[in-house]
Formats: structure tokens, sequence, C-alpha cells
């Protein structure tokens, strides 16, 4: 017992001592501004995207590129990187804190912009008296960025998402295909023809699928895209609720009678189809089923090959995602496929291949509090600014940038550089259609719109305990309460 | 099995009787041990299956159909742990953290608890009584309002005596040990090892002139330590447990404790089981190894504490 | 002259009563009680997690929780899972005390054995369990297709989410409460035992007739602690599956730190205060309903 009551005493004062260490260590707080080989340390955090392996590696090394250029040297900064988890609720934090904790340049999931403005820098005011020429971002990107007409950032890169096809495969069924039968990726572009691809790819053993056709495991998240492929919106053009019009919702007599909301329904359907054929094992959802071609076609963003590298998968396509062409307005069980030349009842056309467009943007962090905006913050944020500046403006570090992190830029001028018009990989598979990609509408509210009703409805859908209409009934009401009181309107 | 082996009785038998009660009595035997090898089994095979896991080939991993066995050991999860994450420095912190929470936990929630059952000051009764209630509270309630408290804290992290001018105790390891410096929980489960212990002693020491902190630390603490023992180990494993709040309030990597780490390894775009089971696994064995070294005082402390309502 | 003695005497125990739980009391009223009564008066606003803009909403932001789909959804789920986890927990758990409470060979050993995973972390725990319910490449899957089963569909169908969960978290809970029933059940006198098997009973009447009789405070304690536990689920969903597949292991304390310091948290921090009043109230509600239930039961058996 007095062994143990010593021990315990000890255990106490080591404790004591931590503890008291511990408390000091937040006092020394005033040494904010940093400085390494005579420079400016600024900080850049990013989302835990940059956290994985390959993707830290690339950019880590474009980094070191870059503060290696006379530009930034002649600053007299130097850039250091830290891939941040659960980036919006450190950053929030960070920012309520002030400045000595805060980033001085954030990599922003451009998405998740009005929300979180609060945080945000305004940019207009330095974009005007650098005249910097906006005109040459993709405005989609630049508008992402955009809240109730202010600007929070400058686009970095445009992640265009797509589907991937294992080419090994393809070529292997194509190889004993009948003729006529043979899969052609490269006019894979169509709901009917991806449906046919998928079904064909499909390999089961009785009940048992062996290897899966298209990855319909997390296919609720790329509904946007398919949504996009029908020319379908999935907000109004108020910013208010889902989906067009004010449609009767009447279930069998004149519903949805305006084409928007046709679309959205159509994409519904055309899921439920996709499921009820049953082409996918729910273990095929990940990467390693790709990479490891247990599933034949999944998909993915632009920098997917980067969490692909690991694995023996080497031969590959990224295709955009295909254009609707199937109607289910004579019922769900009925599909309807038009020609391109087609029209539908409702007098529309074709959609066009195309898909969502992701990817960030270069933010400036600012302390919440005024009072916390001190001098001293003023400086980092002109040296920021500046480094943000030549980033994205100047010509060379912008193609130093991507060609180091293999993206697309939303330098739209910069499309004809060579390593472009030079590149073979997925870069090459999918800028051809960049320019029928779009963006999700940036609404507040519409990220958890996004995630827990729609994500939530599909899943339902998918499986099977409610029908199509039911579903997109669901989407609308909850997705119409939602936004409303996200927004404050309620 | 070989424990099953020396329970075969001597074969020394001499009436039928005898023979016939002994066979069952090792059928009984025989089945509880089945019974607890099962439930071994269930209880235990995440933790083999993670061991596995994490020492087996990269490409051996994704790989059917899936084997009890590794062909090819590989030590290479383990480096890319050390390598991704400063794993040493969260460890300490989390070391640090917990071990803090532990000692003031006890000591300052034995005292508290002494006071509840030996002391009897006026108002002991309804005091206690509204800090039990609190456990009812779901932590939740005063996420926001917490973080505001330490980020305003008086004269911490820079700031003035009102509050203002720094980060107070924001991106510290204070934030998560005051919090949970001294919680309820403790005061309630000494409580219950002092009422058990004989007023008398007290009151004669008093009666002798001792001072009230050594009745309580030189008589009353020596004979509940089996039910420190206890709490401590509860104590420290809700500590190395702890999550949601030192995401929100830790920042910085080498703030950060173990718990937040397996981040790094499950990304929105892949999860690398490879080293998330290794990790796991580093992460249990301080716990793992204090429990095992304790587990004699363990439960002999919550017997004598007893729990009675 | 006596009076006035004892009087100082009762003062000056006041005052040591004091002094002994003040580190205590200052704890609570510095980490419990303000920051309580703030997040009260952060419920009647509307306002974002940094305070920058307060409007006053008055009971705005509870209205908005009773209409609120997803919310009640959550508390849905959380009863749902109170229901599943906490009589599998406290059965399993006392089933588990009772074997290891034999007196046989070896048994210490398997006593820490089943507390092994008490003493993983939750996080650590939800990690490998989400390997081993991997649908493709997951032990049980490959285990379940082994003996002919069809393979389960464990934390990807919103069917079998929940459960899966309740699996988990059961798996690491017994443990702590097994052991408290040990302690409890090396309490209970020999005497009864050999008394009663005089009297010609087996082990399961003894069981049911004295073991759990006597254990009734044990129970009650391990009941109310894994009542609250249980409604405070978050560490095993905020690994396991976010709040999906199609909010099905949503739980209220998932969803009011998503609105509070969450990825969309934006203006939402009034009323994430607002639902974790509303959830305080339940809990608190729950509670009440199960002890007295528990107790009546008590006193029927007694």
């Amino acid at each position: 017992m007095k062994k143990i009551m010593r021990g315990i005493s000890v255990l106490a004062l080591c404790a004591a001592v931590v503890g008291t260490a511990a408390g000091c260590g937040g006092s020394n707080a005033n040494n904010y501004s940093k400085y390494e080989d005579g420079r400016l340390l600024l900080y850049i955090w990013a989302p835990d995207e940059y956290a994985g392996d390959a993707v830290k590696t690339k950019f880590q090394g474009f980094l070191d590129k870059f503060n290696e250029t006379q530009q930034i040297k002649d600053l007299g900064v130097k850039l250091k990187f830290e891939p941040m988890v659960q980036l919006p609720t450190a950053l929030s934090t960070a920012c309520v804190s002030g400045p000595n904790k805060m980033p001085d340049i954030v990599i922003w999931d451009r998405f998740a912009t009005p929300s979180n403005t609060n945080f945000l820098l305004p940019l207009d005011d330095k974009i005007e008296q650098d005249n910097i020429e906006t005109e040459n971002f993709l405005p989609e990107a630049y508008d992402e960025l955009t809240v109730n007409e202010t600007q929070y950032g400058l686009p970095l890169d445009a992640d265009p998402w797509g589907i991937y096809v294992n080419m090994d495969q393809v070529n292997a069924f194509n190889e004993t295909a009948a003729e006529g039968e043979a899969i052609d990726v490269a006019n894979l572009n169509t709901w009917t023809k991806l449906l046919d691809a998928a079904e064909k790819l499909t390999v089961k053993e009785g009940s048992n699928i062996t290897r899966s056709g298209l990855n319909t495991t997390s296919a609720d998240g790329q509904f946007f895209s398919f949504v996009f492929t029908g020319t379908g919106e999935l907000i109004n053009s108020d910013k208010n609720s889902p989906t067009y019009g004010d449609t009767v919702m009447a279930e069998g007599t004149g519903f949805m009678q305006d084409a928007q909301s046709l679309r959205v329904y159509d994409t519904l359907a055309f899921f439920n189809e996709l499921y009820a054929k049953k082409l996918c094992n729910t273990g095929h959802g990940g990467t390693d089923a790709f990479g490891n071609g247990l599933c034949s076609m999944t998909y993915g963003s632009l920098y997917f090959p980067q969490s692909l590298s690991s694995y023996k998968l080497k031969n590959y396509k990224m295709i955009p995602y295909p254009a609707r062409d199937r109607t289910y307005l004579n019922g769900e069980d009925k599909p309807q496929t038009l020609t391109a030349t087609d029209t539908d009842s409702l007098g529309m056309t074709n959609g066009q291949v195309g898909g969502m467009l992701g990817g960030y943007g270069l933010t400036i962090p600012q302390p919440v509090n005024k009072a916390m905006r001190t001098q001293e913050w003023q400086k980092h944020v002109e040296k920021a600014w500046e480094v943000i500046k030549l980033w994205l403006t100047n010509d060379e570090m912008q193609a130093l940038y991507f060609t180091e992190n293999e993206a697309i830029t939303c330098r739209t001028d910069l499309w004809e550089h060579s390593f472009y018009t030079e590149n073979t990989g997925v870069i090459a598979d999918i800028l051809p259609y960049i320019q029928n990609y779009k963006m999700r509408p940036s609404v507040a509210g519409y990220e958890t719109f996004e995630s827990s009703v729609v994500r939530s409805e599909i899943q339902s859908l998918k499986e099977g305990s409610q029908t199509v209409f039911k579903t997109y009934g669901n989407i609308r009401s909850k997705g119409n309460v939602l936004l409303r009181q996200s927004q404050g309107r309620d | 099995m070989k424990t099953l082996n020396k329970l075969n009785p001597k074969c020394n038998i001499k009436d039928w009787d005898r023979k016939k009660r002994i066979a069952r009595e090792v059928g009984k035997q025989t089945a509880l041990y089945a019974i607890l090898l099962f439930m071994t089994f269930v209880m235990c095979l995440p933790f083999y299956w993670s061991l596995v896991t994490s020492i087996r080939a990269e490409e051996e991993i994704m790989r059917l159909p899936v084997t009890w066995f590794p062909s090819v050991f590989t030590g290479e999860h383990y480096a890319k742990v050390f390598k991704t994450i400063p794993f040493f420095k969260m460890m300490l912190n989390s070391l640090i953290t917990t071990s803090a929470g532990v000692v003031t936990n006890l000591f300052f929630g034995s005292l508290a608890a002494y006071a509840f059952s030996k002391i009897k000051f006026s108002g002991h009764r309804v005091i206690f009584n509204i800090l039990l209630s609190s456990m009812m509270i779901p932590g939740v309630i005063t996420l926001i309002p917490t973080f505001f408290v330490l980020l305003r804290f008086p004269l911490a992290g820079g700031n003035n005596f009102f509050g203002q001018g720094g980060i107070g105790f924001y991106d510290n390891l204070a934030a998560v040990i005051l919090p949970g410096a001294v919680g309820v929980y403790g005061i309630f489960f000494m409580r219950q090892f002092f009422v058990s212990l004989p007023d008398d002693m007290a009151e004669s020491a008093r009666i002798d002139g001792a001072g009230e902190f050594l009745i309580y630390f030189r008589i009353y603490l020596p004979l509940v330590i089996p039910g420190l023992l206890t709490l401590g180990i509860f104590t420290f494993q809700s500590g190395w447990n702890n999550f949601m709040w030192p995401n929100i309030v830790l920042q910085s990597p080498e703030n950060q404790l173990l718990t937040m780490a397996f981040k790094f390894f499950k990304t929105p775009a892949e999860v690398d089981y490879g080293p998330l089971m290794a990790l796991s696994l580093l992460m249990a064995l301080p716990v793992l190894v204090l429990f095992v070294c304790m587990q004699k005082y363990f439960v002999q402390g919550v017997a004598l504490g007893g729990i009675k309502e | 002259m006596k009076g006035a003695k004892q009087l100082s005497m009762k003062a000056r125990r006041n005052i040591v009563g004091y002094v002994f739980v003040f580190p205590a009391l200052l704890c609570f009223l510095i980490f419990v009680l303000i920051p309580l009564i703030l997040s009260l008066t952060l419920s009647f606003y509307k306002t974002d997690m940094f305070f920058t803009e307060m409007t006053g909403v008055g009971f705005k932001n509870f209205a908005r929780v009773f209409r609120d789909s997803l919310f009640w959804r959550a508390v849905g789920n959380i009863l749902l899972y109170t229901l599943m986890a906490v009589p599998l927990n406290v059965s399993i758990s006392l089933v588990f005390a009772a074997l290891v409470n034999s007196k046989i060979r070896g048994v210490k050993l398997f006593r820490v054995l089943f507390y092994l995973p008490s003493v993983t972390s939750t996080v650590a725990a939800s990690i490998v369990w989400l390997w081993l319910m991997n649908p493709a490449y997951g032990l049980l899957n490959n285990i379940l297709t082994a003996f002919g089963l069809p393979a389960g569909t464990w934390l990807t169908h919103s069917k079998t989410a929940l459960v899966s969960v309740t699996l988990i978290t059961v798996w690491q809970g017994i443990g702590g409460n097994m052991i408290i029933f040990v302690a409890a059940l090396q309490n209970v006198p020999a005497q009864l035992y050999e008394a009663a098997k005089l009297d010609g009973a087996g082990p399961v009447t003894m069981f049911f007739r004295i073991t759990i009789p006597l254990l009734a405070p044990t129970m009650y304690f391990i009941l109310t602690m894994t009542l609250i536990g249980a409604f405070q689920l978050y560490d095993q969903v905020y690994v396991l599956t976010s709040g999906g597949p199609a909010n099905s292991t949503l739980t209220p304390v998932y969803l009011i730190w998503q609105n509070s310091f969450g990825n969309n948290a934006g203006a939402q921090a009034g009323y994430a205060a607002a639902q974790s009043f509303v959830l305080f109230v339940i809990i608190m509600l729950v509670t009440v309903v199960v002890r007295r239930f528990d107790r009546d039961g008590a006193k029927e058996k007694a």
C-alpha cells in the first residue's frame, strides 16, 4: 500500500509539473510573425484531401519549387503548408481566437463559401486596385467564390468529375464480343450506352456479383452530375427552393409539367433502373475495388489517379458523364429512349455530356473580431495577397502549379499550354468537355440539402424502400423546408 | 488447451458414484471452458484482425479470398504511421492530458467526496444532489460556451484580466484538461467508498485535535486506495478516449491527441487500413499495459466500493 | 457556553467542508453552470458561433426544433439505439460477470480478456470494426460466406447500420459493466447460495432468485449510467457512418455538433443550443421514466 501511495504521489507531482508547463506553453502567444532564412513564414492550410500521401507529396513538390523562385524570394516570404483535418471547423475556431493561430492563405473548397463568409476576407478592393484580369478565370469557378456580390477568393483549379473505365476489362470483353456488341468507350456518351456497357461488364456467379460493371454504391454523390447531364438544375433560379416551378404534385395525372422537374425526375428514375439491374456488389465501392479490377467503372474526380497510383491497374480512361437520352414519363418501368434529334413529350431534346465541376480557390482568412485585425496582421495579408496574385496571375507560376499537381487551371487562357496539348492522361480525356461542366449552386444551406436530404433520399430509393415519385417529392418538400430554415426565412 | 489437460482428474477412482460425479463435474467445466473460449474468440477477434492487417503486406490486405494468417510480415504500416504523424508527440499529449485528468480527478474528487460523506457541512446534501443530477446534462449543450470560456480565460494565453487580447487556452492542452478536471462521476464514485467507512475514526481524530486535511489524507485516503485505482483506470480510459472536444480546441498537429490521428489515414478519397490498424493497436497499448498491471486492484476496488444506490 | 462552542465547531466544519468541495464546485461553476446559462441565452438568439451578429428571436429556435424532421429522425434513432443497446449491454455484461465469477482455473485471464475491448479508445475500436465490416474484404462477411450464409450489408444499408453500430458499442461497453457486476457478485454472501443448494435449487434458479435481486442497486446504477451514455452516442457515428446511410445513424449529438462546429455550421449556433436543450429534456424524461420503472420493478421483486 505504501508503495502505491508513493507511486501516486510521484505521478501527481509529475502531472502537476507537466500541467503547469502546458499552461505556460500558451502564454508565449506573441511570436506571431516567424521567420526562416530571413523570410517571413506564411502558412497555407488545405483540406484533408491534401492529407493523402500522393496528393500531399505532389503539392509539397510544387511548393518547394515555388519557394525557390526569385519572385517569392523578392517578396521576402516562405510558404509552409499544412493539410487540416476538418478544415472549416479548425479555421473558424482559429479565426475566433485571432491572428496568432490563423493561417495566412487557405486552399478553400469553393463549394463551402456561402456558409462561411464570416471569416473570409473580401478581396474586391484588392482585385480592383491591382487590375486583376478576372475574365481570364473560368466564370463558373470565379462565381462560386462570390456571395452577395462580394468576392471571397480566386479560383485555383477546375476539378471535373467523371466516370473511370477499366480499359483492360473493356478490351478483354471486346475481343470476345460478337459483332456490334463491342463497347466503344470513346462514344459512351448516353445514359443508355452506359447502362448497356455496365451490364456487359458485370460478371456474376449465380446471384453473386464477382465483378461490378458500374459502381452504384456511392452513386448518390454522383446524382448532381447526372442531373446536369440531363440539363437539369436542382435549385430554383431564385435560389430558394429545390427544382423549378410549382407544379402540383399529384401522382398519376399530369404531374411535373415543367421541364426542369422532369429532368430531376428522369435522373432519379434512371438511378432506379441502375439499382434494379443489380450491377454492383456492395463491397465494390472503394478505390481499391476499381484499382484491383473488381469494379469496371467507377466515379472520380480529376485527382482520382493519384489515389489509384498504388494499385496494379494502369490502363484506364476518364470519360465525362453521358447525356440523358431516356425519359420515364410513361412510367418508371417503361423507359423511352430518345435519339439525338428526338424531343420528348415536353419538347425537350437530349441532354449533353458533362457533369459536376468541383475545385478549390485561394482565400485569405480574417479574424472575426474586428479589434484583432492588427497592423501586423494587415502586413501578413498584404504579403499573402501578393503570393496569391503571383501564384494565379503569373503565367509561369500558374504553369508550375498545374504541371506539378497535374491539375486543370481555371485560367482558361492557359488551356493552350503545352502541358494540356501534349497530355496523354485523364486531362486529355476530359479537357475537351470542360465547357459543358457545371457548378453546384452556391446557396446557403445547399450543403446540408445535399448531404442530409438528397443523398439520404437516394439511399432510400436504392434500398427499394420508396418509389421514384416519393423520392422526388421528398427531395422537393424536405429541401424546401431546409433551405428556408437555413436561409433564415423561417 | 493446456489448462484443460491439467483439469483431467487423476484416475484413481474406487466407486462408480464418485466417478460419475467427477465425470459430470468435468463435463460441466469443459462446457464452461468451451463457452469462455468462444466468448474470448468473439471479444478478441477484432484485436487479432487488426494485428494481422497491420503486419501483412499492403497488397495482401485487399486480396480475396481473405486469409487468416499473413504470408509475408512487414513493418511498413507502422513505419508509415511514424512517418506521417508526429506520433510520439501526440502520444505524449494524450498521456499528459490523460494523467493530469487522473490526478486532478482522484485528488479533488476524493477530497470533495470525503467532505460530502464525512464532514457533513450544512447544505452538503443539496449540493451533492445538484452535482449528481448534472450528470444527465449532455455534454453538447455547453459545447460553444465552453469554447468561449476557455478562449476568454482571464490571464491565460496572453489574455488580460478581462479575458481580452490573447487566445486563452485555445490550442493548448489545458483546454482539454481543465473542463474535465473534477468530474462528478469521480465524486459520486469515491463517496461510495467513504460512506462505507465508519465515522468514528474521524471523530476520535478530531477530538485528538488533528486537522481535517490530515484526517482525510492520513486516515481515510489509505483505506480507499483500491477505489482510487479503479477510478483512476476509469478516468484514464475516458481521457484516453477524448475525441470530440480536442477536435474543437486543439488545432496544431503538435498539440493534437492520438485519437485525432486516424484522420490522417482516412481521407474522403481513401481509407488506408494498414496504418490505421497499426495506429489503433499502438493507441490501445498503453491502456492495455496499465490495465494488466493494475487489474488485481481493479476488481477489488470496485468490490470494496460496492455501488449502493 | 457549551452551545457557543458547538456553534463554532459547526462553523468550522462548514468552512472546512466548503474548502474541500471548493475545487469541485469551481470546476462545476466554470465549465458546467456558466456555459449552461450562456447556452440557454444563446438558444433565444439567431447567431453564428462567433456571436458577430446576434438577433433575438424569442422562442423561434425552439419552434423550429419541433418542426425539424431531421432532429426528430435523430431522436428516433437514438431511442431505437438505446432500446437495443442498453438491455443488450446490461444483460450480456451480467452473464459475462456470472461466468467469470466462477471459481475455475484461469478465470482471471478471461476477466482481463473480456475487459480488453473497453480499454481501447472508441475511435480506434470503430476503425477496426469499420474494417471488419467491410462488405468485400471484411472478416465478418468472409466468415459468413464461408459458412454458406449470405453476406451482410452492415454499415452500408439503412436497415442494418444502426444495428451494426449497436453491436460495436455493446462489444466495447460490456467490459466495464462486467467488472462492476463482478465486484457486486463478490459482495453476495456465499452462504446464501449454499443454503439454496441444500434446498435443491439449480444454478439457473439461484441466478434469478438470489443473484439478480441482490444486484438490484448495482443494476440500477449501471442502467442509469449506460442509458445516459447511450444518449450521447457520437464518436462511433463520426468515424463509421457520418450519420448515414439515409440518416439511419444520425444521432442528436452528432447533429448538434454539426450545427455548432461542423462544416456547414453557418449561422446555426443559436439553433444548435436550442436543439441541445430539447435533447436534455428528452434525456431527463427518459431517465426519470426508466428510474421509476426500475424502482417499481425492484419493489415487486422484493
